[in-house]
């Protein structure tokens, strides 16, 4: 009798963990092809490679799937993902830096687009790979991704007054490369 | 500029400076600058189709569960610290290495004629603090021996005695030595026969080094001039016993 009773209830137990898990599956799954565009291109942006932006991806993926069952609310998922994928990024550069690697470029550009187009999105992307590292996320996010001040700030973790302040900061470096400047020291 | 380029300025700030853009040609290039680069910004972007990871996401999460090596190596780079912490503790305390670093303690010298008459023998058991052990690792063995030829070499040529022996003490012992040779040598204070007669003061330091006193030539000195020093007043003793 006893035993029938443990029995049951390591079953009810196995199937709770089973259900939680198929879950988590299901929501990451769903969370995965709903951000992986965005989280991608972000990180291509940032790091202009799409080997490192791979990893950044994949890395920045693997803790989601970790924590997933840690993040209650749905609606924090992406402004969550984008702050992972950030310091995912940051540390591929600081890697880079301390490696003294040199940054490979990819050649951007969409071929549907006319080669002007191409050719000033081109310009753009390579400018903003001279930058310092926040200043690239800043202007990703803002500028490809098309956050507002409200989400940059919960992905970045800083106030609303800095996001304007380094964004203000960050376009006059990108100026100073765009017009033919001497890249940024970082 | 950029909140007027982003159009979020009132109305009335937006009329004042465009006014003003009417009239200054700086702010017109400015402006222009700044419009070039917006522009530049928003322009529409390529999105890449990204690589389907999501089996690659799994199996690394999969394959990252079952590794236990990387908090197991923490502990086991912990470990291995603390045991080399203890080693080094271990044959730093043992008593050749603390006679070594005493030897070769310091960059400051005494030289010391040899023999010394009536010299008392010290009993101090040497034992040398870490701060020392320290300084005597960072003074190479090179400088130390080519210190004590120079000194050696002076000693023979200014007492004409070939018999002469180089004692290096640490800065601590030396600057107490130097304080006592001092305070002893004072032509204002005189000791008093019997303090002359028995052995010099000691310093807690020299007392700790274990070595032979440095105080000996500065006390033979005195002793020497002794007779040469004339004190109208001695401040105590019997001028008689005090001039002998």
């Amino acid at each position: 009798m006893n035993s029938d009773c443990n029995v049951q209830a390591r079953n009810a137990t196995d199937m709770v963990i089973l259900e939680n898990f198929r879950t988590t599956e299901l929501d990451f799954d769903s969370l995965y092809y709903q951000h992986n565009s965005y989280i991608y291109n972000t990180c291509l942006g940032i790091l202009g490679n799409a080997d490192d932006a791979r990893d950044a991806a994949q890395e920045t993926f693997v803790q989601f799937y970790k924590s997933l069952p840690n993040i209650k609310k749905h609606n924090t998922h992406r402004t969550w993902l984008y702050k992972v994928a950030i310091n995912k990024c940051m540390d591929v550069l600081r890697k880079r830096r301390r490696c003294r690697q040199i940054e490979c470029t990819e050649a951007f550009g969409d071929p549907q687009r006319s080669s002007d187009d191409r050719a000033l999105e081109q310009q753009v992307r390579q400018a903003i790979l001279k930058l310092k590292p926040d200043h690239r996320a800043v202007l990703v996010l803002f500028y490809f991704q098309q956050l507002s001040y409200t989400d940059i700030s919960e992905s970045l973790g800083w106030s609303m007054n800095q996001v304007r302040a380094r964004l203000h900061r960050a376009k006059i470096a990108f100026r100073k490369v765009y017009d033919g400047g001497d890249p940024v020291e970082m | 500029m950029p909140e007027y380029l982003d159009g979020r300025l009132p109305a009335e700030k937006i009329l004042q400076i465009e006014n003003h853009l009417t009239e200054c040609a700086g702010c017109r290039r400015e402006l222009d600058a700044f419009t070039r680069t917006t522009n530049a910004l928003e322009q529409p972007v390529s999105t890449f189709t990204p690589p389907d990871i999501l089996s690659a996401i799994k199996e690394q999460v999969s394959c990252g569960e079952r590794k236990t090596f990387p908090a197991f190596g923490r502990y086991a780079i912990a470990a291995a610290a603390v045991v080399i912490v203890i080693s080094i503790t271990a044959v730093l305390q043992t008593p050749v290495n603390q006679k070594h670093s005493a030897e070769i303690a310091t960059t400051h010298e005494y030289v010391k004629k040899s023999p010394v008459p009536d010299m008392p023998k010290w009993e101090a058991k040497p034992t040398v603090s870490t701060k020392t052990e320290h300084v005597a690792k960072a003074v190479p063995k090179s400088v130390v021996s080519h210190t004590k030829a120079l000194a050696r070499k002076q000693a023979q040529d200014s007492s004409n005695t070939s018999d002469v022996r180089i004692t290096i003490v640490d800065a601590e012992t030396y600057d107490a030595a130097q304080a006592q040779a001092r305070t002893r040598v004072s032509p204002t204070v005189s000791p008093s026969p019997n303090q002359l007669a028995s052995e010099p003061e000691q310093s807690p330091a020299i007392a700790r080094s274990g070595i032979p006193n440095p105080l000996a030539l500065s006390f033979d000195t005195y002793r020497s001039d002794v007779p040469q020093t004339v004190h109208p007043n001695p401040p105590f003793g019997d001028q008689e016993n005090y001039q002998r």
